[in-house]
């Protein structure tokens, strides 16, 4: 019965020592709180683009690598912020969001976006960018 | 709004178990309180998705139309409810006072520690896990807003993963589209409710077949499990997969100790929302309507069609809501889709993968199996070995190698990168079996009582 309250007792243990690290980083201010940064970064997008009916859009990412998050983390933050509207992982769309980080990032997204000739539409701030691709029919 | 709907999910839920569970123990009592709110999230989601298919969407018609459906079974449910019920079987042992206070004492504790877990994790997590975001919710967020037509939804070249079932993101769209906002609280709570309420019915079920005692062990071993907290927050299908392959368990040993024909149907039904919730859910949905086959032949043959038949009455109606959605709206899953460009043989006799499956089950099994069966094989030897339960024991063990084995196979023959599917699903896929063993582990051995009473096991000799 001791062990079974030992081999009990560990997990216990885990739980506590998990408890007091998740409480630790909330009072230095470390909260997962990406998905409300996302969803302050693209509702005007998402507004707009709901009045304009638009149910799909192509988008990019320009990568950062001094940025500490996965490459493909931040679509799935803009598909999930931006739903209904789908979002595609894809520059063939009429409509493509740019997702940038850093101006480094948003200076080379701006180089790529004149070298593939595509339209400036609007830039919303905080490294969110919205470009036609005139290639694409809308 | 959002209160009243709630108020006809956990009423309608309750309701049905009342119907379908006429006894009116405690026990019996309890697990009616803790299974019926999750039973009607479940009944009510698998009611609603024919609703959105006439209306293509959640509208103000599909709405309109699943509400009526949901008062007119309440009402059913209240009228078929007023028949008298009966006394359960008496308790089998006699409880011991100071055993059952030190296990609440402790089960109180460890509840206690999981709330703070819990509330600290979802401050630091409010969104859960990646696939939360990528499948989950964000699949509710799809059904909630009325832009696209239903088939719009599942276009697997656009989302991820669109083929898989539909009792999560739903019964979570119900209520944002209720709030007309993507209130994060909605799938926090949800989570939250389908993770308290699988220690309670394994407490309240075990209570119902053995002993308030061991069921408070039983409790206590699945809430000590490392990952139970953390899944939770991770507002993914898994916890909520585990709560009814857990109930649809432990409904089949009551109905086999009970022999109570309603009980195989309440089962049926329970297997049948395991599909709706998860793919998994579909190859435990076809194992369970076997061992169900099995165990009522091998009990009584003459009653056996009948219960068997109850079974499906539960079974069917959830599936043919399965197959209506998994025929008429998902794409193929991207597991069987994968399968045509790699050559099945080469998969299947590639012993690096066999190699890499096992060590990582291992390690799985390690984390969040091994405590539980230390523990367990420890009371073993303190309280001695009960045979009365043999058949059912024999079944669960079946179902958990039919499951681990179509798991085992799955991986095997993955078109994706192994390790990485390995590394980011092998914990979620062990959760879903710990439970089944912890109430397996709860019909082998003598309770307390029952072991300091009749000298059993080493604390019966030492008691005396």
């Amino acid at each position: 019965m001791i062990l079974c309250l030992c081999a009990f007792a560990y997990p216990e243990f885990l739980g506590w020592r998990r408890t007091l690290a998740a409480r630790e980083e909330i009072q230095k201010g470390q909260l997962d709180n990406s998905v409300e940064l996302y969803e302050q970064r693209m509702s005007v997008l998402k507004r707009e683009l709901q009045q304009q009916a638009i149910e799909r859009i192509g988008y990019l990412h320009v990568y950062d690598p001094r940025q500490i998050t996965p490459k493909s983390e931040p679509w799935v933050l803009t598909q999930y912020t931006l739903a209904p509207i789908i979002t595609r992982q894809s520059t063939e769309y009429p409509l493509i969001v740019i997702d940038v980080h850093s101006r480094a990032a948003e200076r080379e997204a701006i180089e790529r976006a004149i070298q593939q000739k595509w339209i400036p539409v609007k830039n919303y701030g905080r490294g969110v960018l919205l470009v036609r691709n005139p290639e694409v029919d809308s | 709004m959002v209160f009243g709907l709630s108020l006809l999910i956990f009423a309608g839920g309750y309701l049905l178990l009342d119907v379908l569970i006429p006894q009116r123990s405690t026990a019996m009592r309890m697990l009616k309180f803790s299974a019926g709110p999750i039973m009607g999230v479940g009944v009510s989601t698998a009611i609603l998705f024919p609703c959105m298919v006439l209306a293509d969407g959640l509208s103000e018609i599909s709405f309109g139309l699943y509400i009526v459906f949901m008062l007119v079974g309440l009402a059913g449910l209240f009228v078929l409810g007023k028949k008298p019920q009966v006394a359960d079987e008496p308790e089998r042992t006699e409880s011991n006072k100071v055993i059952i206070l030190g296990l609440s004492v402790l089960l109180l504790l460890v509840t206690v520690r999981s709330v703070f877990e819990w509330s600290q994790t979802i401050q630091h997590y409010p969104h859960g896990d990646w696939d939360a975001k990528m499948i989950w919710s964000c699949r509710a967020r799809f059904l909630a807003e009325t832009t696209h037509n239903l088939p719009a939804v599942f276009n697997l070249e656009e989302l991820s993963h669109t083929d898989y079932p539909l009792l999560v993101p739903l019964s979570i769209a119900q209520f944002w589209y209720l709030l007309g906002s993507n209130d994060v609280m909605v799938p926090q709570i949800i989570a939250a409710l389908f993770s308290i309420s699988v220690p309670l019915i394994v407490i309240s079920g075990i209570a119902a077949l053995r002993s308030w005692s061991l069921g408070l062990i039983a409790g206590l071993l699945i809430l000590a499990n490392p990952d139970w907290v953390t899944q939770t927050c991770a507002q993914m299908a898994d916890i909520p997969l585990t709560w009814f392959f857990t109930a649809a368990t432990l409904l089949l040993a009551i109905a086999n100790s009970r022999d109570k024909s309603t009980l195989y149907l309440l089962c049926g039904l329970t297997a049948g929302l395991a599909a709706w919730t998860k793919n998994e859910g579909i190859i435990f949905a076809l194992a369970i309507t076997i061992a169900v086959a099995v165990s009522v032949l091998l009990k009584d043959q003459k009653t056996a069609f009948r219960k068997l038949i109850h079974f499906l009455g539960g079974m069917i109606p959830v599936m043919l809501v399965v197959f209506l959605f998994k025929l008429g709206y998902a794409p193929r899953n991207d597991l069987i889709a994968g399968q045509a460009s790699q050559s099945t043989w080469a998969l299947l006799t590639d012993l690096s993968r066999h190699e890499l499956i096992v060590t990582k089950a291992s390690e799985a099994f390690v984390a969040q199996l091994l405590i539980p069966l230390l523990i367990g094989l420890g009371l073993m030897m303190s309280l001695g070995v009960n045979r009365q339960f043999g058949r059912s024991v024999t079944i669960i063990g079946a179902l958990c190698l039919v499951q681990a084995s179509a798991y085992y196979f799955a991986y095997l023959l993955s078109p994706h990168d192994l390790d990485w599917h390995l590394r980011t699903s092998i914990d979620r896929l062990a959760l879903h079996l710990a439970p089944l063993l912890v109430i397996a582990m709860a019909l082998t051995i003598n309770s307390p009582e029952v072991a300091m009473k009749d000298r059993k096991g080493l604390l019966g000799r030492f008691a005396h």
